[in-house]
């Protein structure tokens, strides 16, 4: 046992105690209300004791960085935000983790995955290491299936489009295993008669520098995003759904960047939306004859405040909106959040971070679920499994493709 | 617009604080009038619970019943109930204030006695209040406990485990009030002993951030619950359904593990803070006041800009049932002074401005010098007897202040109006005549040894002066640890902290080192935010073995199990200079003070008992009054108000004084010829209202005399007479083959009146429940009842201290006479707001 002492000359000391916009995490109570948020609840497993978010605050507080980053706990930490939300004092933990996560001692808990991702991200634009032929090759192919779809010549899957109101940003899924969700974007774009493109340029949305709380990988990822679309000259970047994602374009990304950026970001949910309130988009609800429930994405909910956009829409698609318990500010993270969806050696942990997220999807009686962030859709998917819920899982946006009704041809 | 005569006095609410002023107000020549929008007086206090398990728990609660009833009868109190106000106009003569039943009123002044509102904890998604049914508010477990309906939840379950949460609604700068709500950490500790003693198998936790244990009566609950409640540091924020549905989960910390754990109860309950009255707004706008960032009207006196306007109570800050009805007193003794109101039927003294009365500051160190200082201030002779009086630059020397500083008192005999002070100064025996007592000794301040024996090691006095004179001068670093031997006091542990600021200021290196957080007074968490944001160390710990100290070549290196971060990583802090703030402890002398002035100590040794009938400032003696630390846990600014209190009740005292004619005649008297002198009665009287006469007699002094019957219940010689309750008179009073309810007419007697009381039952109200001792119940019996039943007050609430002891005491002599049916004759205790609980055993008979 060693003694510890308050090291003013650490790293994370000096990183976290600068009393900035009052989240000086040196001003903590230690009322300990983190404590009982914590996504992992009373669960532990063999090597995984989950988070106690006051020692994380208490020990960034005190310049603790090697105790801190050998408690194991920087990395079970979701990042889900469930304990700030409670904060009496508005500490924001995913700022305190990802400041812990940045330092070079820690370096050696980032995942393999994780590490090979930014790697790829950075050199290839893509995450998953689609190279710029690949890109084209798959898009082109897309798009002539989605001409086909439409029966329309002018529908398309543009990428580097100059002039196009709207950029979308897939989800490195959508240009992998599940090209059939860019179509059914594609589908939503088309019916609001807008002009959009992808860019080659940086493929999809995800900004994995988040994760590792290193603000020089977050930037230069997300100039890769900003500055073709500036070059392409778009109205608004729209970004599809991803809960990471979504809270770095649309929240932080001023901060990272230093400077507004010259077009708007919003979501293809929230765009969709909009295009339905003006009557452009019209939804057959009876194409989902059920009610659906809907799980805030930590990110998108209580970390960018969007509670109501995704839940209206779902509204529009369905037989009705069904609340889980708790919600909202409140919400149960997926289990999946803070990089562990990222690294495919965490399906065992997550399986227990989500077992909470299973009991609740069971107690909500329908069995269907839809939310706003890829992410959390393929843990809510993998929870369904492993529980045995028998819980369908979907996307808000896909649902929505899925319910529009549509005039293919090309007079409309 | 006309003069008015007498001159009127707006009170706009009739909670404690309100009726406090009233009451007061009441003796003078003024025209009182309270608003109040609820059809009934007395505000939350009113509705609050009585706490009492075994015995009283000291909440005061039940003062607002008689409060209430005193309001209702006052002559010159006029009652708005069920009422608002519609405009306040200010002219050149006062207010014109027109209320929602037609009337309007002309006052010269205003006292916003408006009360707070408890948090709205539905405002708290994660707690679930209204959507899991065993998840309530300290104000629903209160009117579940009024109402006697706490088995709704907690019957079912043999042994229910019940959670308390602290700090919901407070300490919370999100939700913009970052401030210690000063009464919800007791109030749950009452509540947790209220439950306990009605479930006396239920397992209670008590989640709370920093313990707020201030206080006589706290300390003692403290200390009480430590063996039979679990308290844990650490409130939890959520409170999750548990699988099975019927138990509540919590997630807490598992120190031990380093994870969490989930815990299951059977009810939670949130201990909700105050906030500012929902009608805040309205009254702001009213009275065009400033409400401060938080919602309260932060100024007791009359602010600038709206002179003749005064605040009192929860309106101005959150305060206790107790402290507010100090705060009305205060600001009705403000009204008085500034309206010059005259006491009514001043026909004795009314002429003579010369005839200012004195009062006898007793004590042995500064903070007599103080309450001197103050009273000279406002206008009386001030002698200050044993103390040198403090020089205080701040202050202008007082006129009418007269020192013995090497008095030592032997005698404080009479009563209020009437005192003799007995001294030996230098050799002298001299004697005081004066009005009033005022007891401010200095209570003893044990130094921590924490078994160094160094000089570095401090006490925090020595430390306050080093970092006030020159903070340069300290050592490079600076660790403070409190509640290191025992409870930290408030005071202390509010300087020790505003010299850490100084020390941190001067470039130093501060760690404040604490058990539980003292954060009381309207700007505790902000001092205490403040400190850390200045980068001083907050650490926390557990219990005093988790911190060691040794020595080094530079001064002393802790090593602090700190409670908030991983067992596996004790912080080392080496500082120059430790400081340790002394314990607060009772004076050896105290025993001899008690003697002196014929009061009793409470359990620490303190002066002054912890009965709500005398606290904070008064004693069983009319004109025997307690100011300080010696006292209470009090600091400066304690001290300024319970001196200003002990004059407001100096004022009400001198309308008594001098009313016309001899004084209220107490109904018992002492029969010359049939007293044995044995002085049993001069002995036990608590309020010292026998005195010697020149025939070296007892006689009974009635302006002393409460009419409790103590001495006549007790006397052996049976040489006591009293008009309306002698021993025969029993006998008729009883009806025949009715349950007789002998009720004391401060608690008992005012439940029942609220309860409808069955057929059977005949009350008579009786002055104190220590008249009825074995004689007299034995005579109602004959007189034909067919039960006797006497209820007093519950213990450590009577005014005469042991009352209900007393009846108790006759009951089980009673039951021990032969051939004596035990059920007809018994006794109960009862408190003013417990009509239900009297309903309910009044029932069985």
């Amino acid at each position: 046992m060693e003694n510890a002492v308050i090291n003013k000359e650490s790293k994370l000391f000096k990183l976290s105690n600068r009393l900035m916009s009052d989240d000086n995490i040196s001003e903590c109570l230690t009322c300990g209300a983190c404590n009982s948020r914590c996504t992992w609840f009373d669960e532990q497993l063999e090597g995984h004791r989950g988070p106690l978010p006051r020692q994380i605050v208490r020990m960034a507080a005190m310049g603790m960085d090697r105790g801190l980053v050998d408690s194991g706990m920087l990395w079970d930490c979701l990042l889900c935000n469930r304990c700030t939300e409670v904060c009496p004092m508005d500490i924001t933990m995913d700022v305190v983790v990802r400041k812990a996560r940045s330092l070079d001692i820690a370096d050696g808990l980032i995942s393999h995955d994780m590490k090979k991702g930014i790697k790829t991200r950075l050199e290839l634009g893509d995450v998953n290491g689609l190279t710029k032929e690949e890109f084209v090759e798959t898009v082109e192919w897309v798009s002539e299936e989605f001409t086909d779809d439409m029966d329309d010549p002018e529908a398309e899957i543009a990428y580097d489009k100059k002039g196009a109101k709207f950029l979308y940003l897939p989800n490195p899924r959508e240009l992998g295993l599940n090209l059939l969700h860019l179509t059914a974007m594609g589908k939503l774009f088309y019916a609001m008669k807008e002009t959009w493109t992808l860019s080659s340029a940086h493929t999809d949305v995800t900004n994995w520098g988040y994760f590792v709380g290193k603000d020089d990988i977050m930037r230069k990822m997300a100039l890769m995003v900003v500055e073709p679309a500036e070059e392409l000259g778009i109205e608004a970047l729209v970004l599809s759904e991803c809960g990471h994602g979504y809270h770095v374009l649309k929240v932080l990304l001023e901060d990272i960047i230093g400077r507004k950026p010259k077009f708007e970001v919003t979501s293809i949910p929230e765009l969709v939306l909009d295009y339905a309130k003006k009557g452009v988009l019209k939804f057959d609800p009876s194409v989902h004859p059920y009610k659906t429930a809907y799980h805030d994405p930590c990110n998108i909910a209580r970390k960018s405040g969007v509670y109501d956009a995704p839940r209206e829409l779902l509204a529009m698609v369905c037989e009705g909106v069904v609340e889980l318990s708790p919600n909202r500010e409140d919400a149960l993270c997926c289990g999946g959040g803070g990089g562990m969806l990222q690294d495919s050696e965490s399906t065992n942990i997550r399986m227990v971070t989500g077992k909470r997220k299973a009991e609740q999807m069971k107690a909500a009686g329908p069995p269907n679920i839809a939310t706003a962030c890829l992410s959390c859709h393929r843990q809510l998917g993998e929870l369904s499994k492993h529980y045995e819920l028998g819980v369908r899982v979907d996307t808000v946006a896909s649902m929505a493709s899925e319910a529009l009704v549509i005039n293919t041809g090309a007079s409309g | 617009m006309t003069e008015t005569h007498p001159p009127g006095v707006l009170i706009i609410g009739g909670g404690v604080a309100g009726m406090a002023a009233a009451r007061l107000l009441s003796g003078f020549e003024a025209a009182v009038h309270i608003v109040e929008k609820q059809e009934r007086l007395g505000g939350h206090a009113g509705r609050w619970a009585c706490m009492a398990t075994d015995a009283c728990l000291q909440c005061g609660a039940c003062l607002s019943m008689e409060m209430a009833d005193h309001a209702i009868a006052a002559d010159r109190v006029t009652l708005h109930l069920g009422t608002r106000i519609l405009k306040i106009h200010r002219n050149e003569n006062g207010f014109a204030v027109d209320l929602d039943n037609g009337l309007s009123l002309l006052v010269k002044k205003i006292i916003a006695a408006t009360g707070f509102s408890p948090f709205d904890a539905t405002r708290i998604s994660s707690y679930h209040i209204g959507e899991f049914p065993n998840v309530i508010t300290t104000a629903e477990l209160n009117d579940r406990l009024k109402g006697e309906r706490s088995d709704d939840i907690l019957g079912k379950h043999p042994a229910p485990e019940i959670a308390f949460i602290q700090c919901v609604g407070s300490r919370n700068r999100k939700i913009g009030a970052d401030y210690c709500s000063q009464v919800c950490c007791k109030i749950s500790m009452r509540h947790a002993s209220k439950l306990l003693h009605l479930y006396p198998e239920a397992k209670i936790t008590i989640f709370y951030m920093d313990l707020q244990v201030i206080g006589k009566e706290v300390r003692d609950f403290y200390d009480r619950l430590s063996g039979s409640v679990e308290l844990v540091q650490g409130v939890p924020a959520e409170i999750l359904a548990d699988e099975q549905g019927e138990k509540l989960g919590i997630v807490t910390e598992d120190r031990g593990k380093r994870a969490r754990k989930a815990r299951r109860f059977d009810m939670a309950v949130l201990s909700v803070g105050m906030r500012p009255a929902e009608a805040m707004e309205e009254t702001a706008g009213l009275l065009d006041l400033s409400p401060n960032s938080w919602g309260f009207f932060n100024t007791s006196g009359a602010p600038p800009h709206a002179p003749d306007i005064h605040v009192a109570g929860c309106a101005r800050t959150p305060g206790d049932i107790l402290s507010s009805m100090q705060d009305g007193r205060l600001v009705a003794s403000r009204v008085i002074r500034d309206l010059e109101l005259a006491p009514v039927s001043n026909d004795l003294h009314g002429d003579s401005e010369k005839n200012v009365p004195a009062v006898a500051v007793l004590g042995d160190g500064p903070q007599a010098s103080r309450v001197a200082r103050l009273v000279a201030a406002d206008g009386y002779r001030a002698w200050l007897l044993g103390a040198p009086l403090q020089a205080d630059p701040a202050a202008d020397e007082p006129v009418g202040l007269s020192v013995e500083p090497n008095a030592d008192v032997y005698e404080v005999s009479g009563t209020a109006g009437n005192f003799t002070v007995g001294y030996t100064a230098g050799g002298r025996r001299e004697r005081l005549f004066c009005a009033a007592v005022i007891a401010a000794f200095e209570p003893h301040h044990a130094g921590i040894d924490a078994g160094f024996g160094s000089e570095k090691a401090v006490s925090s006095e020595v430390f306050s002066a080093m970092a006030k004179e020159n903070p340069e001068n300290l050592p490079d670093s600076v660790a403070i640890i409190f509640d290191y031997a025992g409870h930290e006091n408030k005071a202390l542990a509010r300087t020790a902290l505003e010299d850490a600021l100084r020390a941190k200021v001067a470039g130093k290196t501060v760690y404040v080192i604490a058990r539980k957080m003292l954060v009381h007074k309207a700007d505790g968490q902000r001092l205490f935010d403040r400190v850390k944001k200045e980068g001083i160390y907050f650490l926390r710990y557990e219990d005093a073995s988790g911190i060691n100290i040794e020595k080094t070549a530079d001064g002393f290196g802790l090593t602090v199990a700190e409670a908030t971060i991983p067992t596996d990583h004790p912080v080392r802090v080496e500082c120059g200079l430790l400081v340790i703030p002394p314990q607060v402890m009772a004076s050896p002398d105290f025993p001899d003070k008690a003697r002196l002035l014929r009061q009793r100590l409470d359990r620490e040794g303190f002066l002054q008992s912890p009965n709500v009938r005398h606290r904070l400032t008064r004693s069983t003696r009319r004109g025997v009054f307690f100011a300080g630390s010696g006292h209470d846990e009090t600091d400066v600014d304690d001290l300024r108000a319970e001196t200003e209190d002990i004059l407001a009740h100096i004022r009400a005292l001198s309308v008594k004084m001098s009313a016309a004619g001899p004084p209220a005649d107490p109904g018992v008297a002492i029969n010359e010829r049939m007293c044995a002198k044995c002085l049993t009665c001069y002995r036990i009287c608590p309020h010292g209202a026998i005195v010697l006469n020149d025939k070296m007699m007892p006689q009974i002094d009635p302006a002393a005399c409460f009419s409790c019957h103590l001495c006549m219940a007790n006397c052996p010689a049976h040489a006591i007479d009293s008009e309306a309750f002698a021993n025969n008179a029993f006998a008729e009073m009883a009806k025949k083959d009715k349950t007789v309810l002998f009720a004391c007419e401060r608690s008992a007697y005012l439940a029942a009146e609220e309860a409808s009381l069955p057929e059977a039952v005949q009350m008579v109200s009786i002055p104190c429940a220590c008249r009825m001792n074995v004689d007299v119940m034995l005579k109602a019996l004959l007189g034909g009842a067919s039960r006797v039943i006497v209820a007093g007050c519950h213990d450590g609430n009577c005014r005469s201290m042991d009352g209900a002891r007393e009846a108790a005491l006759g009951v089980r002599q009673a039951h021990r006479i032969p051939g004596m049916d035990e059920s007809r004759v018994s006794f109960f205790s009862a408190a003013a707001n417990e009509a239900s609980r009297i309903r309910r055993i009044l029932s069985k008979t």
